[in-house]
């Protein structure tokens, strides 16, 4: 085992003022007054397929609180990079088009940690050793006297240790995330998910499935589903169109078309009697991309909904058929 | 006034009051009116109003700790004369689970306009158990209204520039430019503090870009994950670098809808919420290309949802481009 390259951490310590990147090992500008320091680390030997933990430590060095905007996932501004040949191959990352999150408030001295998985990233190849870099940006703001914010750039390279790993291995990590999954509290619960959801192998299907039954996991375990679309993926992503929230609705329908799943028309006809507006909505833009008449005495009833957006577009799709 | 066989017997000078010696049987026949009584919902609106609340927005009935609305109670009796004869009213289930309300005046004679007051607040899982009861004469249940919750929404979303001024709030990057906002809201029952089982998402959509300027982005809805309605956030509004012309803008609009894990309400608009989002390209004379992004309030509709105008007018610095 390379105890180097696992516990050789990277700190990436970054100015305020300017950023800068690292190189190597280790790098550090100085700055003492106006610094966050970023570490990046995958401490664990993980089975080849299973979830590659990344742990990602800031600590405020400042003699001021330092509150920085670390949204998880954050596939907008942590970005990894595998210089090794034919250890991992990049994966198409897609961007988050909101990028909302709450400030993460640090303390001076104190440090705030947060695990990333490599799995959105990589499908690794094999086992053995290797190095990957990093970058991440991060709006950083500093609350001493008058406030200063900065979009600081940090980067740097990790090593990773990747072993073989029977089948039962691998399950045994997956389903030691089950239980949190369901944790109280978002952090832990969304890092379990984002764990599970790139795991390349379809032997994760059954540690999904319970995220389509755990709030605000839904729309997360249905894009992870369909990354292993086999029959029972299929059909959980399908039994998720009676979901009271539009969102996994629309993940579901999303999924179902891009997979070119098959669905019955009545399926989406229920979507229509929705108590949720706009789940009536997306039945209908679906219904109107394959249009038939045998929609519309189904849809009529929707002509005169209180909903103005539903009203309009059943009348939209009425109106084809005059 | 009719007095059973449990209640203290009448004095002699009580006599003219009721028979004497009373008994069951002599209490049926001097009590002479029965009451049909029914008890309207606790309706809240969206947002939240004390009295008239549309059915038509779905909400389930509850009311903000703290506020009242007004509910008609309908008492038809029996024969035209019933001295002495009332109404009682009262909230049954309450508790720690339950939450609590008081409903005011406790006793009617007749067909009343009553007020509930919304006290602690339901707790998750325990929604729509509290009941407005309705007794004859405070002993014979003749009606209970449908269940209500008592829990806060969240109304009224604003935007400011994070860090209270465009320069630290700028993001001015070779790869993005773009402004983070803070994003502020209140809740309906006037205490933030409240709104720790509500749980907000942005729905942003907005067409496709015009290319060149900006990098080509094929438009379309997405939803937020939910994000604790307890919490602040923050918005980092960004687009890849634009090209130094042509000038060109590219807009977005975004609403919030909220889920409360207390009535179980789910994808609710956000009342005044609505916001534009509008990045410009633009000739700032001689030929020197800028950027700068506007967050504005707006009223807008995305998918089935329609929100009022929120409060932002932020502008971010110009940036000079490419």
């Amino acid at each position: 085992m390379n105890m180097r390259g696992l516990t050789g951490t990277l700190a990436a310590c970054l100015l305020l003022i300017e950023a800068e990147p690292c190189e190597g090992q280790r790098k550090e500008t100085k700055d003492m007054s106006d610094t966050i320091t970023v570490e990046l680390s995958s401490r664990q030997p993980v089975p080849l397929q299973a979830p590659v933990p990344v742990s990602v430590t800031l600590t405020n060095q400042n003699s001021a609180p330092v509150s920085v905007l670390l949204p998880y996932p954050n596939p907008n501004n942590l970005q990894f990079r595998c210089p090794i040949q034919g250890f991992a191959t990049a994966k198409a990352v897609e961007p988050d088009p909101i990028e909302r999150t709450a400030p993460i408030t640090i303390r001076p001295g104190q440090t705030y940690s947060a695990t990333y998985y490599l799995n959105r990233y990589f499908t690794f190849l094999k086992a053995g050793d290797g190095d990957i870099d990093y970058k991440l940006r991060m709006f950083v703001t500093v609350s001493a006297g008058n406030t200063s914010s900065r979009t600081a750039t940090f980067s740097g390279r990790f090593a990773v240790q990747l072993i073989s790993g029977s089948e039962d291995e691998l399950r045994n990590v997956f389903v030691a995330y089950a239980p949190q999954l369901r944790a109280h509290n978002r952090q832990p619960k969304v890092e379990a998910a984002e764990a599970l959801a790139f795991v390349d192998t379809p032997l994760v299907v059954p540690y999904l499935l319970p995220m389509l039954q755990i709030d605000n996991l839904e729309v997360i375990g249905i894009h992870a589903l369909a990354r292993h679309p086999g029959r029972e993926s299929q059909q959980a992503i399908k039994s998720m169109l009676s979901h009271a929230d539009s969102a996994v609705v629309g993940a579901a329908l999303e999924e179902i078309e891009r997979l070119h799943m098959p669905i019955t028309r009545n399926e989406v006809h229920k979507l229509l009697g929705s108590s949720n507006p706009n789940n009536q909505w997306l039945a209908l833009g679906w219904l109107a991309a394959r249009p038939s008449r045998e929609d519309l005495p189904l849809i009529a009833p929707l002509l005169n909904s209180p909903n103005a957006p539903v009203r309009e577009r059943a009348r939209a799709y009425s109106d084809r058929f005059q | 006034m009719c007095w059973n066989k449990k209640a203290p017997a009448p004095s002699k000078s009580d006599a003219g009051a009721g028979p004497a010696g009373c008994s069951t049987a002599t209490c049926s026949a001097a009590k002479t009116c029965d009451a049909t009584v029914t008890i309207g919902r606790v309706m809240r609106g969206n947002p939240y109003v004390p009295k008239n609340a549309p059915a038509s927005d779905g909400m389930p009935d509850s009311v903000p700790p703290g506020k009242t609305y007004e509910v008609e109670v309908t008492v038809t009796w029996s024969q035209a004369s019933c001295p002495g004869q009332y109404i009682e009213l009262s909230i049954i289930n309450g508790s720690a689970d339950n939450g609590t309300a008081t409903v005011a005046p406790t006793q009617i004679t007749a067909t009343s306009k009553v007020t509930v007051t919304g006290g602690d607040q339901t707790k998750p899982g325990n929604g729509g158990n509290l009941k407005i009861q309705a007794k004859l004469d405070g002993a014979t249940v003749k009606v209970e209204s449908a269940g209500f919750t008592v829990c806060a929404h969240p109304l009224d979303w604003s935007d400011t520039l994070a860090g209270g001024s465009a320069a630290a709030a700028d993001i001015d990057d070779p790869r993005i430019v773009g402004v983070v906002v803070q994003d502020g809201w209140d809740s309906d029952s006037g205490t933030f503090g409240d709104l720790s089982e509500t749980e907000i998402s942005e729905v942003v959509d907005g067409g496709p870009s015009i290319s060149p300027p900006f990098p080509a982005m094929r438009g379309g809805g997405s939803n937020s994950t939910y994000l604790t309605g307890g919490g602040l956030t923050q918005d980092t509004h960004t687009i890849g670098r634009p090209a130094a012309g042509p000038g060109a803008s590219h807009q977005f609009r975004q609403l919030s809808i909220f889920k409360c894990h207390r009535c179980g309400a789910v994808d609710k608009v956000q009342p005044n919420s609505g916001l534009t989002i509008t990045h410009y390209v633009f000739d700032a004379g001689g030929g020197h290309w800028k950027h700068h992004v506007k967050k504005v309030g707006a009223k807008v509709t995305v998918g089935a949802y329609t929100s009022e105008a929120g409060t932002a007018n932020v502008t971010s610095l110009d940036h000079d481009l490419p």
